[in-house]
């Protein structure tokens, strides 16, 4: 096929991601000349929609900006309040925290991995046409799902928008019986997992390494450079990297964020793409940022771009990427000695530049989050203060978790009522975005413009659905600028 | 066994099908009463098996459904249906099996990558159960017409967002699920006679 053909490429819905996105892609003579992740969703205006309730409405209200995310809008939110509150919430909340928010990623992972995912790899439209041909892997993964949104039952009442949360705690606890229940069936549910990532292991996934900064939450005594990018050494029972010991967990809530440039795995690889000319050199890592979430908006800027409803952000000019491929890269030392030994047998090695190990580094971060689960319910007991009292106070707070598809910020300014002044909330598809565009350039050169249209759509929305863009969160605002 | 599954949701304009699990409910509890809230219903003793139904409410469930169906057991899913060859209200019975069937899932087939979770309905959560060979040899799907027959033409987003006027708003809020009730109590009492044969 010529180098000169014309590529006109538009696709007007994009398959299997959530909420409603487009792509519009045109290259001439061996150069894209126009490549946009074009998001139409309509805005949705949360922020303005909070301005002016009462600080307790807005766990509930925050649900709604996702079906597929609702704990993380809930805990980012709450930690924000709670920050302009000064409240200090009971270990047994912070326990019954990290359960529901384990339950969000084991039925979010499960159902990007099995229904948006890995059809791409086996040459599937939909999960539905490659249910006929692996019916076991399809059964397992919505087995996995379906635990993930029994975890969020048992703590928020529900698993679509749950209503357990509130600042200061939880509104009940759940039940001594349902929990030992739900242990159980998520002891019975690791072979499972076990199996689905040495499966996706065995996919052969397309090599396509390339440089990007990762940004994730720290531990809240936050790594040292050296300790965030030397190699693992699994043992079962500490973590250590080099000679540094770690007693932190996986962070999914906290106040320290990390960024880290050029994670890599060692190799050299130098490209040609037309008159492009690409080197990049791997283990040139290092540690560019250490933050406490405070200073967020200090380094991290919103901007409107014309063919989006939904603001790109930049970390000080730069796309990065957020989510399980950059927390892995930034906190694989931090998983669980089980997942680290899983990791050892296998033939993908972390960290990686390769956005398509993003659909493995979901499945580990599955198998963190069931152990964690599992290890937070095992002296799980009832209480009958289930939250702590609050004494409301003017003030600005910010909270930050890591949502399934990276971290979720959340900023509130409160007045003495207890009135929500201003709410900012800066979520991972938002952050995504621009990484998303700059990997969609460098993959389809890599990947080669010779190949034909559809090759190239097909290639373009696989890399778009590693990123398990959540198109309908991401278009919660809107920036307004009148000029009179 | 009968598993009666209402499809909707907490939220105001998505409850019909749990309204129905909800009169079931108190049938059920209160054998001896008439519901007054839509009219007088069927009277309770003439559900024969009531005891042995399970009657369920999910939340839009997407394919989470699939964890409610049994091969062994027979299945009637009640929803809101959106139909333009029927009349506004007018109770309407499918047999899911129909839906699936090759000639019919053609026309599903045409978009099936355009998937998600937030795209993942009732079609596609029976689509994939025939894919798994987890769908009852019984299973039925009834529910009433809502669509506005006022309404020439509309976008298919949310039913109640169709109601744009006054009248198919009020005409919306006001719709008599008597008629879906007895047939609902008919099916079930056709299971226990059927088992009785």
């Amino acid at each position: 096929m010529s180098q000169s053909r014309r590529i006109q490429i538009d696709v007007p819905t994009l398959a299997r991601v959530e909420g409603e996105g487009a792509l519009k892609f045109s290259a001439e003579n061996g150069r894209i000349t126009q490549l946009q992740l074009r998001i139409y969703e309509p805005p949705r205006m949360f922020e303005k929609l909070l301005e002016g309730r009462h600080y307790s409405e807005v766990p509930d209200i925050v649900a709604r900006i996702c079906g597929i995310c609702p704990v993380a809008y809930q805990i980012s939110a709450v930690q924000a309040l709670e920050d302009i509150f000064q409240v200090e919430i009971s270990d047994w909340a912070k326990n019954l925290r990290q359960i529901m928010y384990c339950g969000e990623w084991i039925q979010s992972h499960a159902l990007h991995i099995h229904l948006l995912a890995i059809p791409d790899f086996f040459g599937y439209d939909s999960a539905i046409a490659m249910a006929e041909d692996y019916p076991l892997e399809v059964t397992r993964g919505l087995k996995l799902q379906s635990l993930g949104n029994k975890l969020i039952t048992l703590c928020g009442g529900r698993s679509v928008h749950p209503v357990g949360l509130k600042v200061g705690g939880f509104h009940h606890a759940p039940e001594l019986e349902a929990a030992q229940t739900l242990k159980a069936e998520l002891e019975e549910a690791l072979p499972d997992i076990e199996a689905l990532i040495h499966w996706l292991d065995q996919i052969s996934l397309p090599d396509d390494h390339q440089a990007f900064t990762c940004v994730a939450l720290a531990p809240d005594q936050a790594l040292t450079p050296a300790q965030a990018l030397s190699p693992v050494q699994a043992t079962a029972s500490t973590t250590t990297q080099g000679n540094n010991q770690i007693n932190a967990d996986y962070p999914i809530m906290g106040r320290q964020l990390t960024a880290t440039t050029n994670t890599g795995n060692g190799e050299k690889k130098e490209k040609e793409e037309g008159e492009r000319k690409e080197s990049r050199t791997d283990k040139e890592s290092n540690t560019s940022l250490n933050l406490d979430i405070e200073h967020f908006q200090d380094h991290f800027k919103e901007h409107q771009q014309d063919c989006s409803t939904a603001l790109h952000c930049l970390l000080d000019g730069q796309p990065y990427l957020v989510g399980p491929l950059a927390r892995i890269n930034l906190n694989y030392a931090l998983l669980l000695p089980q997942v680290q030994q899983q990791m050892t047998q296998l033939q993908t090695q972390f960290p990686s530049q390769n956005m398509f190990h993003s659909v493995i580094a979901r499945a580990l971060e599955l198998y963190q989050a069931i152990l964690q689960a599992i290890e937070c319910l095992e002296n799980y007991q009832p209480t009958n203060t289930p939250y702590e009292k609050i004494t409301v106070k003017a003030g600005t707070g910010f909270g930050c978790s890591e949502a399934p598809r990276g971290i979720l910020w959340h900023s509130y300014q409160v007045d003495e009522q207890g009135l929500i002044k201003k709410a900012t909330i800066v979520p991972p598809t938002s952050q995504n975005q621009a990484r998303i565009e700059q990997d969609l350039e460098q993959s389809l050169y890599q990947y080669g413009l010779e190949h034909s249209d559809d090759e190239l759509r097909l290639r373009a929305e696989s890399v778009i659905r590693n990123y398990d863009p959540c198109i309908s969160c991401a278009t919660h605002f809107l920036k307004l600028d009148i000029s009179r | 066994m009968l598993t009666i599954i209402g499809i909707g949701s907490p939220m105001p304009g998505d409850q019909l099908g749990w309204q129905v699990i909800d009169q079931l409910q108190q049938l059920r509890q209160h054998r001896d009463i008439e519901l007054d809230t839509y009219g007088s219903l069927q009277p309770a003793n003439q559900i024969q098996s009531i005891d042995q139904i399970q009657l369920i409410k999910l939340d839009r469930p997407g394919s989470g459904l699939l964890d409610y169906l049994d091969v062994e057991n027979r299945a009637i899913l009640i929803d809101a249906i959106m139909s333009e060859q029927h009349d506004f209200g007018e109770v309407i019975r499918l047999d899911a099996h129909q839906l699936v069937a090759p000639s019919d899932s053609a026309v599903t087939r045409k978009q099936p990558s355009l998937l998600s979770s937030h795209g993942f309905g009732l079609r596609e959560a029976l689509l994939l159960a025939s894919q798994l060979k987890r769908l009852p040899p019984e299973c039925q799907i009834i529910g009433l017409n809502l669509y506005p027959s006022l309404q020439s033409s509309g976008n298919h987003i949310a039913y109640n967002s169709l109601h744009k006027t006054p009248a198919e708003r009020e005409a919306f809020l006001s719709i008599d699920i008597r008629p879906l009730i007895a047939l609902v109590t008919t099916e079930i009492n056709s299971a226990e006679a059927l088992r009785n044969v």
